[in-house]
């Protein structure tokens, strides 16, 4: 890994909080009615829960486009994805099987499949988390390197 | 800075896991999305009685005598003016959801002053951008999320035998009405899908419950059979409404059915 593959994974990290983030805005200015039930493990409407996340996503974005502190970017990525994983797996531990609305009832819109939705976020999740810790693996690497 | 961004991330993280761990410790028996055995049966007994419930098409008339017959002494309470205009927003709403005309759906819902669900404004607007279509005032907004939520879909019959028509006075915002009769016989299942809010009237019900310390609703009960689904099980559909002491009259609140009424749709 070189930090020209980092600046790259963090570019691709950054498009994707941007799209997702984007998604659930615009899925939370529908009037679908699912958008008033309760999130299973936050208790507040799915509206709600498309701003807030929407919004930490694209704060993330926004930091991995245009900082210039890498660690900064990568240490975000790997704090919000770690964030998701903990919550499916809180979604799987009290039961809850149905497909995440990680992109909101913009799916809907664009006729994807829910599921098939969900497995595209299960991907991108697991490439922002094994991409983010490897980056501050190697960036740690390289800094006691360096203090050698 | 950075060691803000830390420890507000560590705590947001702390927080989702204090939250994951209560919802755990706190999970229900039965799980969201795998009804349980005796869940699916009740579901199936419920529906097999709505199916043989029978259903015809009534006119405006018709479904207005009907009403006045059944209402009998339920009304009591009210006012003779009361009464009367009690009947004549249960005829708009029937004219209305009957002929799914939004020309009806006006008669019925918009009374000045009154302000438009967010939601359903932006979706309204997102519709009308891509065909094109300026929206200029609310009632521009109302039809096109009319047409696009309502489309055809209208009431294609009625059991005459189960209209209901009452007027109470609760101390809280009328939860428990919005069930119907029939689905408190099946407790178990939670039943109640509402249609509210694309209008809210001002003041709105919270308002004068707080001014005057109780509310005045009227329920409607009916069985119903929607043109989608003419054949299938019949829907119990609860009509809420409410006395506006400001305006004088009875306005509409919430419409509801028992489980989701199929491929039916609409705006209230």
């Amino acid at each position: 890994m070189n930090s020209k593959a980092i600046c790259i994974f963090i570019y691709i990290a950054g498009t994707m909080l941007f799209i997702t983030a984007v998604a659930k805005f615009v899925s939370s200015a529908g009037s679908a009615r699912i958008l008033q039930n309760p999130d299973p493990i936050l208790g507040i409407s799915f509206r709600h829960v498309f701003w807030i996340v929407g919004a930490f996503e694209l704060f993330v974005a926004l930091v991995c486009f245009f900082s210039k502190q890498i660690s900064l970017g990568a240490g975000l990525v790997a704090w919000l994805s770690t964030s998701f994983l903990f919550y499916r797996l809180g979604l799987v531990l009290i039961g809850y099987h149905r497909p995440c609305s990680c992109l909101g009832n913009l799916t809907d819109a664009l006729h994807i499949p829910p599921q098939a939705a969900d497995t595209a976020m299960k991907i991108i999740l697991a490439y922002l988390l094994i991409g983010s810790y490897a980056t501050l693996f190697w960036l740690w690497r390289q800094k006691r390197r360096l203090g050698d | 800075m950075k060691r803000f961004l830390i420890v507000g991330c560590a705590f947001s993280t702390f927080i989702l896991v204090c939250l994951i761990t209560f919802r755990i410790a706190t999970k229900k028996k039965s799980s969201f999305d795998q009804p349980s055995q005796h869940q699916v049966e009740l579901a199936t007994q419920v529906a097999d009685s709505l199916a043989k419930i029978k259903t015809a098409p009534l006119s405006l008339e018709d479904f207005s005598s009907a009403v006045h017959a059944r209402a009998g002494t339920n009304l009591d309470v009210l006012s003779e003016n009361e009464r009367r205009k009690l009947f004549a927003c249960i005829n708009r709403f029937y004219a209305c959801y009957a002929s799914g005309s939004f020309a009806d759906f006006k008669q019925f819902r918009l009374y000045p002053p009154f302000t438009l669900n967010e939601g359903l404004v932006l979706a309204a607007k997102k519709v009308s951008a891509s065909k094109g279509i300026e929206l200029k005032s609310d009632e521009d907004v109302l039809r096109v999320a009319w047409d696009q939520y309502n489309g055809t879909n209208k009431i294609g019959g009625i059991n005459e035998e189960s209209i209901n028509l009452s007027a109470v006075v609760r101390h809280d915002m009328g939860e428990s009405l919005r069930h119907s009769s029939f689905s408190r016989n099946w407790p178990e299942l939670d039943t109640a899908s509402c249609w509210e809010g694309a209008v809210l009237y001002q003041p709105t019900p919270a308002d004068i419950l707080k001014k005057e310390g109780a509310l005045r609703f009227f329920t409607l009960e009916v069985f119903v059979r929607f043109n989608p689904q003419v054949d299938g099980p019949a829907s119990p559909l609860v009509l809420l409404g409410y006395w506006d002491s400001t305006r004088e009259d009875w306005m509409p609140y919430v419409l509801c059915s028992m489980l989701h009424a199929g491929s039916y749709d609409t705006i209230f």
